[in-house]
C-alpha cells in the first residue's frame, strides 16, 4: 500500500479515510457545525424571552428550539467533540498506531453523522421534534405529537446511540489493549483514564435508552401501550428508563472534559497532576455511582420515603470524589509556574465554573429543596453551570491546546483571549442571573412569560449575555479559519508538554510513531526532557526507522456505506406509505456493506 | 490489522470487543426482562401468560437451543484441533438447531396470535414479544453468521481455519443461548410461582 | 447540633440580607417567601444548604484565584517548581470534609422527607386536582364542586391534594406555598398543606401556580390560583360554587342559547342546564373567576372578547393567546361581534358575589 508519501487530499480520501486523526477532525468539524446550529437555536429561544409576552417565534417553535437545542448539545455537539479527543488523543497518547477497529471508527462517525442530519431532518417538514430532549412519553405518544416530530427525534437518537456504543467498544478495547510497552494501566495519561471509564459508561447505559426508544416507537407505530395507562402502561416507567441512561450520561459529557482540564493544568503550570491515583479512582468512583443516582431527577413523581432517602444519599456521595477532584486540581495549580494562554484560561474557567455548578447540584440533591427548583430556571443554571462552564469550556481548552498537534498551526492567542472573555462573561451574564429566576419560581421550557411576574430584568440581561457569547463563538470561527491557512507553525513540542502525542511531529504522520515508544514513567516524555531536580536534559537523537516498512489499514468506503444502509432503514421505519421500501432498500445495504466489509482485504 | 497483534491482555481485540459487547448486551437484555417483570401482571385485558404459554413445546425448544450450544462448543474444538469435516458438521447443526428455534418461535408467535395475543393487545403481550423477539432477532444475527463462516470454510477448505473467528462466534452463541435460559426460568416458568 | 443550626441560621439571614435581599422581592411566585409550614421546613434546609456551599464555594474560590494570581508566569520567569505528585494526607482530609459537611445537609434533609411521609388526618379537606392540556380541574369530592383554575380554601386547614391528569404528565406548583408534585396519568399522587393564614379577609389571598413539567404548546399558559379565603367565606363560597346561572335579560337569554348552538355544551358544564361536557373546564359560576384560559386573560368584558376572537380566528395550533387550545371553533361556527357580546353577557353574570 502506498499511503506514506504526501498526505492524500480530496473529497473521496476523507469519505474512506480510516485514519483515526482524519476522523477525530470528521468529528469535531461535525460537532462544532452542530454547535452553530444548536447556538442559533440557544439565541432564538433567549430572543424569545428578551421581554414577556414576546412574538418573536411561535409556541411550537420554542418548543421544537427546547427540544433540539438540548438534544443537539449534549449528543451532536459535547459527545462528539468528545469523541474528536478521544479519537485523536487516544492512540497517541497509549503510543499506538491506531485505535484497535480503525473501519469501525470510520463507520461510528458516518452512523453518527447521518443520525443527526436524520434527527434534524424534522426542521426541513417544519415538524421538528417539540417533546423535550427528554422526551417524557406520555407527551410523546402518537395521540398527543400526532406528527412526525417525535419519530424523528426516536429514531435520529436511536442511531446516534449506535454510533456511540460502536465508538466505545472500539476504545474500550483499544485502551485496555493497545497501550505501547511500559504503559501499565496507572501509567496512562489521564485523559485516557477519563476516556476508558466514559467508555464504560456508554457501553454500560445506551443499552437502557435503545430499549427506551424502541418501546416509544412501538407504542407509535405498533399501538403496544408501553406508556399509555389507560391499557396498563406507566408514564413512570419511561422516565426510569431514561434516566439509567440519562445521569451516566452527565457524566459521559463532563468525564472528558475533567481529563482534558487534567492534562491542561499539569502542563501550563508545570507540575504533574497533583495525586494521580486519587484522581483515577475517584474517576471510577464517579462512573460507579453515576448508575446509582438516576431517580434525583424524579424526585416529584412520588417515589416514595424511602427511595427518596436512598437517591438523595447516593447523589450527596457522588460529590465526595467530585470535590476531591476540585482541590486536587487547585493543588496541581498550586506552586505552579502557570503560563497564561487561551488554553489554561479555558481549563481554570472549567475548574471555577464546575465547581460552582456543582455546588448548587448539591442543594438539589435535596429533596424537599429540589421540589422547589425542580423546572425552574434555578435547574437551567445548574446545569448550564457544568455542562456549558464546564464541559464546553474545557473541550474549548482542549481545542486551543491540542490544535496546534492537530493542523500544524496556532489559534491565534488574541483572538482566542478575547473570546474567552466574551464567553466568560457572557455565560455569567446569562446563567448566574437564572439563579434568581428559579427562585423566583420561573418554570423552564416556557416560551412566554407574563409581565406581572417580575421577571423581566433578569431575563434580559440573560439575554443580552447569551448574545455576548454569540459574539464569542463567531470569533472562534473567524479565528479557526484564519489559523487553519494563516496561524502561526507549531513546533511538535509548543507547550513543553508531558505526554507522548508531543514527541512527534504536528501533524503527526499518518502512522503517528515512527518506531512503537516505550515508557517508563507517568509523564513519560516530561521524565525525558528533565530529571528529578527539573534540570533540562539532553534528548537523544530520534532514531531513524523505515516509514514505508509500517503496515498500515487501507482507506474503505464499506463504512459510510453501512452507516448510509443504517440510517436509511431507521429513516423508512417512520415514512408513511414508501417507508417500507427505503427500510428494505436500507437492510439491502446494510447487508451488503457487512459482507463487502468482511471479505475486504484490511 | 494482522491478526496476531501483541495485545497488552493477551487476549485478541476482536474477542475482547466480543466480551464487551456481551456485557452490554447484559444490559440490553436487562432492561428487556425488568420491562416484562414490571408488566407482565400490569395488563387490563387477556390472554395471561398463565392463559396460553405451552410449557412443553418452549421446553423442547429450550433443549434444541442447548443441543446447538453443546454443537458450537465440538465446532470450537474441531477447529482448534485443525479438523476441518467436524468442524463443519458441527457448525451446521448449530445453524440447523438456530433454525429449528426460530422455526419454534415462528410457531409460539402465530400460535399465541391465533389465541388472541397480539403485539398490541396488552402490556404483557407487548413485553413479551419484545423481550422474546429480541433474543430471536440475536439467533437470526447468530445464524448468519455462522452459515457465514460454513460456506466460508466450504469454500476455502483446507486452508481455512480461523480459531479466533470461530471461537468468537462461539462466544456470542453461547451468550445467546444463556440470555435464552434466563428468559425460560423468568417468562415461562415464573408463571408457576 | 442544635446551637450549630442556630449559628448557621444567623449567618444564611446575614448573607441573605446583605448580598441577595435586594434580588429577592415579594414576588408572585416567589420560594423565598413562603407561607406554609411545608415551605418554610424547606427553606429551613435551604438555607442550611446555602451557607455549607457558599462556604465551600469560598473556601475553594480563594485558595485557587490566589494559587492563579501567586503563581502566575511572570515575565521572563525560568523558575522550575517543584514536582510534587501528591500528598496521601491532605486528600484524605478533603475527603473526609466534605463527607462530615454532607451530613449536616443529610440528617436535616432526612428529617423534612419523613415528616412529609405522614399520613393526614381525617378530617383534611380533599381536593382532587386534574391536570389538562392546558388548564386545572378542581374537584371537592366532599362539597359535591368541580371547578376550574382558581382553587379555593379556606385558611389554616390541613388540605390534601390528590393530583392526577386527565392527558399528559403536567405538575402542581405553588411556589409560595413550598414544593411541587407531578401529575401523572393513571396515577394518584398526594400532597398535603395546612393552608395559610389570611392576610386580605376582604379579597382573599391569591397564591399563583403554574405547571412545571413540559406539556405541549401551552405550557407557559398553564397558570392558576390559590385563594385562601376565611372560613365562613369558603363555606359561602361553596354554597354557591355549583349554582345555575340566573337568567336576568334577553341578552343572557340570547347568549345561553348560543351556549347551546355553537357546541359550547359539547365540552363545558354549566350547571342546571344541559351542558355537561367533560373536555373543557366546567363554567359554573365561571363570572366570579378573576382570570380566564388558566391565569392568562383577565375575566373581563374585553378579556372574553380576547379569548373568543382569538379561537375563533385562529388555525388550532397558531392561536395567539394559547396555541394548541382545543377551544376552536369550526368555519361553521363562527362568531359576530354581537354573539360575543351576548355569550359574554351570559357568562360574566354573577349569580352571586357573596363569598
Amino acid at each position: 500500500m502506498s499511503n506514506h508519501g504526501a498526505p492524500k487530499t480530496g473529497l473521496w480520501s476523507w469519505i474512506t479515510t480510516v485514519d483515526h486523526k482524519r476522523i477525530a477532525a470528521l468529528y469535531g468539524f461535525s460537532a462544532l457545525l452542530f454547535f452553530v446550529l444548536g447556538g442559533v437555536e440557544a439565541i432564538m429561544m433567549r430572543t424569545q424571552l428578551i421581554v414577556p409576552n414576546n412574538d418573536f417565534i411561535t409556541a411550537r417553535t420554542f418548543n421544537s428550539m427546547v427540544t433540539m437545542h438540548g438534544t443537539t448539545m449534549i449528543f451532536l455537539v459535547v459527545m462528539p467533540l468528545s469523541g474528536a479527543f478521544f479519537n485523536f488523543l487516544t492512540p497517541l497518547m497509549i503510543g499506538a498506531r491506531d485505535v484497535a477497529f480503525p473501519r469501525l471508527n470510520a463507520l461510528s462517525f458516518w452512523v453518527f453523522l447521518f443520525g443527526g442530519l436524520l434527527l434534524n431532518f424534522g426542521f426541513v417538514i417544519n415538524e421538528a421534534p417539540r417533546g423535550g430532549w427528554f422526551g417524557y412519553a406520555n407527551l410523546t405518544e402518537l395521540q398527543y405529537t400526532p406528527d412526525l416530530s417525535a419519530d424523528f427525534w426516536a429514531m435520529g437518537l436511536q442511531v446516534v446511540g449506535l454510533a456511540s456504543l460502536i465508538a466505545s467498544i472500539n476504545f474500550f478495547v483499544t485502551i485496555l489493549n493497545m497501550r505501547c510497552k511500559g504503559m501499565t494501566l496507572l501509567k496512562m495519561p489521564m485523559f485516557i483514564w477519563t476516556t476508558l471509564v466514559t467508555q464504560v459508561l456508554l457501553f454500560l447505559s445506551l443499552p437502557v435508552i435503545t430499549i427506551a426508544l424502541v418501546m416509544i416507537t412501538f407504542d407509535r407505530h405498533f399501538g403496544t401501550g408501553f406508556f399509555n395507562p389507560g391499557v396498563g402502561g406507566s408514564v413512570v416507567l419511561w422516565q426510569h428508563l431514561f434516566w439509567v441512561f440519562g445521569h451516566p450520561e452527565v457524566y459521559i459529557l463532563i468525564l472528558p472534559a475533567m481529563g482534558i482540564v487534567s492534562e491542561i493544568l499539569a502542563t501550563f503550570s508545570r507540575k504533574p497532576l497533583f495525586g494521580y491515583s486519587v484522581m483515577v479512582y475517584s474517576t471510577c468512583a464517579i462512573g460507579f455511582l453515576g448508575f446509582a443516582v438516576w431517580a434525583h431527577h424524579m424526585f416529584t413523581t412520588g417515589l416514595g420515603p424511602w427511595a427518596t432517602t436512598f437517591f438523595v444519599a447516593a447523589t450527596m456521595l457522588i460529590a465526595v470524589p467530585t470535590g476531591v477532584k476540585i482541590f486536587n486540581w487547585i493543588s496541581t495549580v498550586w506552586g505552579g509556574r502557570i503560563k497564561i494562554t487561551t488554553a489554561s484560561l479555558f481549563g481554570l474557567s472549567f475548574v471555577a465554573m464546575f465547581t460552582f455548578g456543582g455546588l448548587s447540584g448539591i442543594m438539589h440533591s435535596s429533596a424537599p429543596i429540589d421540589s422547589q427548583h425542580q423546572d425552574t430556571y434555578f435547574v437551567v443554571a445548574h446545569f448550564h453551570y457544568v455542562l456549558y462552564g464546564g464541559a464546553v469550556m474545557g473541550l474549548f481548552g482542549g481545542i486551543f491546546y491540542w490544535f496546534p498537534k492537530i493542523s500544524g498551526r496556532f489559534l491565534n492567542e488574541t483572538l482566542g483571549q478575547i473570546q474567552f472573555w466574551l464567553y466568560m462573561i457572557g455565560f455569567n451574564m446569562t446563567f448566574f442571573p437564572m439563579h434568581f429566576l428559579g427562585v423566583q419560581g420561573m418554570p423552564r421550557r416556557n416560551y412566554t412569560y407574563a409581565p406581572d411576574m417580575g421577571w423581566d430584568l433578569w431575563n434580559f440581561i440573560c439575554t443580552i449575555g447569551a448574545y455576548m457569547t454569540a459574539v464569542g463563538g463567531i470569533l472562534f470561527a473567524i479565528n479557526l479559519f484564519y489559523s487553519l491557512k494563516k496561524g502561526e507553525k507549531a513546533p511538535a513540542d509548543p507547550w513543553d508538554a508531558r505526554t507522548l502525542e508531543w514527541t512527534i511531529p504536528s501533524p503527526p504522520p499518518e502512522y503517528n510513531f515512527g518506531i512503537e515508544p516505550t515508557v517508563t514513567h507517568l509523564d513519560d516524555f516530561w521524565h525525558r526532557k528533565y530529571d528529578e531536580e527539573g534540570h533540562k536534559k539532553q534528548l537523544p537523537p530520534p532514531a531513524k526507522y523505515d516509514p514505508h516498512a509500517i503496515h498500515l489499514p487501507g482507506p474503505s468506503y464499506w463504512p459510510i456505506c453501512l452507516a448510509a444502509g443504517l440510517t436509511c432503514g431507521a429513516a423508512g421505519f417512520f415514512l408513511k406509505g414508501f417507508g417500507l421500501y427505503v427500510s428494505l432498500v436500507g437492510v439491502a445495504v446494510i447487508l451488503i456493506s457487512a459482507y463487502g466489509w468482511a471479505y475486504e482485504e484490511a | 490489522m494482522s491478526t496476531h497483534l501483541e495485545t497488552n491482555t493477551g487476549v485478541d481485540n476482536r474477542k475482547f470487543a466480543m466480551w464487551t459487547l456481551i456485557g452490554s448486551e447484559c444490559f440490553l437484555f436487562g432492561t428487556l426482562i425488568t420491562n416484562y417483570l414490571i408488566n407482565r401482571n400490569r395488563s387490563v385485558t387477556g390472554p395471561t401468560g398463565q392463559e396460553i404459554f405451552n410449557i412443553d413445546l418452549t421446553t423442547l425448544s429450550t433443549f434444541d437451543l442447548l443441543l446447538s450450544s453443546v454443537a458450537m462448543a465440538f465446532a470450537v474444538y474441531y477447529c482448534k484441533h485443525k479438523k476441518l469435516r467436524p468442524m463443519q458438521w458441527s457448525l451446521a447443526t448449530v445453524a440447523l438447531f438456530g433454525l429449528f428455534f426460530l422455526g419454534f418461535q415462528y410457531y409460539e408467535f402465530s400460535h399465541f396470535l391465533h389465541e388472541g395475543l397480539g403485539l398490541s393487545t396488552n402490556v404483557f403481550g407487548a413485553s413479551f414479544y419484545m423481550l422474546t423477539g429480541c433474543h430471536g432477532l440475536h439467533v437470526a444475527v447468530g445464524v448468519m453468521i455462522i452459515s457465514t463462516l460454513l460456506i466460508k470454510s466450504l469454500i476455502k477448505g483446507e486452508a481455512w481455519f480461523n480459531d479466533d473467528v470461530v471461537e468468537i462466534c462461539g462466544l456470542y452463541w453461547h451468550f445467546v443461548d444463556v440470555i435464552w435460559i434466563i428468559i425460560f426460568t423468568v417468562v415461562y416458568l415464573f408463571v408457576y410461582v | 447540633m442544635v446551637s450549630l443550626v442556630r449559628l448557621l441560621k444567623v449567618l444564611s439571614f446575614l448573607f441573605l440580607a446583605s448580598g441577595l435581599n435586594g434580588c429577592f422581592e415579594k414576588l408572585p411566585m416567589s420560594t423565598a417567601h413562603v407561607v406554609t409550614e411545608w415551605g418554610r421546613q424547606i427553606n429551613h434546609v435551604y438555607l442550611i444548604t446555602t451557607v455549607i456551599v457558599s462556604l465551600i464555594f469560598v473556601a475553594v474560590a480563594i485558595p485557587f484565584c490566589y494559587a492563579i494570581w501567586k503563581f502566575r508566569e511572570k515575565e521572563g520567569e525560568t523558575r522550575m517548581p517543584k514536582q510534587i505528585t501528591g500528598n496521601h494526607k491532605l486528600e484524605i482530609i478533603w475527603t473526609l470534609v466534605p463527607i462530615v459537611l454532607l451530613i449536616f445537609i443529610f440528617l436535616p434533609t432526612l428529617e423534612v422527607i419523613m415528616k412529609r411521609a405522614e399520613a393526614p388526618p381525617e378530617d383534611s379537606l380533599v381536593i382532587e386536582a386534574i391536570g389538562h392540556q392546558w388548564w386545572w380541574e378542581f374537584k371537592y369530592p366532599s362539597l359535591g364542586i368541580t371547578t376550574a383554575n382558581e382553587m379555593f380554601v379556606p385558611e389554616n386547614t390541613h388540605i390534601t391534594i390528590k393530583a392526577t391528569s386527565g392527558d399528559v404528565i403536567h405538575a402542581f406548583w405553588i411556589p409560595r406555598w413550598g414544593g411541587k408534585i407531578d401529575t401523572l396519568p393513571g396515577i394518584i399522587n398526594q400532597i398535603t398543606y395546612v393552608t395559610p393564614s389570611i392576610e386580605d379577609a376582604e379579597k382573599g389571598d391569591y397564591y399563583q401556580g403554574h405547571c412545571t413539567e413540559l406539556c405541549g404548546l401551552s405550557h407557559a399558559r398553564m397558570r392558576y390560583e390559590a385563594v385562601v379565603l376565611t372560613k365562613d367565606r369558603f363555606q359561602q363560597w361553596s354554597k354557591v360554587a355549583m349554582q345555575p346561572p340566573v337568567i336576568a335579560s334577553t341578552l343572557e337569554k340570547k347568549g345561553q342559547e348560543l351556549f347551546m348552538s355553537k357546541t359550547c355544551f359539547t365540552c363545558h358544564a354549566i350547571e342546571g342546564t344541559q351542558a355537561n361536557g367533560k373536555i373543557g373546564p366546567n363554567l359554573t359560576n365561571f363570572g366570579n373567576r378573576r382570570h380566564l384560559a388558566a391565569g392568562t386573560l383577565n375575566n373581563t368584558k374585553d378579556g372574553l372578547h380576547t379569548w373568543l376572537r382569538d379561537s375563533v380566528d385562529s388555525k388550532p395550533d397558531y392561536q395567539t393567546i394559547k396555541p394548541g387550545s382545543l377551544m376552536v371553533f369550526g368555519p361553521n361556527f363562527e362568531l359576530t361581534e354581537g354573539d360575543i357580546k351576548a355569550l359574554t353577557a351570559y357568562l360574566q353574570h354573577s349569580t352571586a358575589k357573596t363569598y
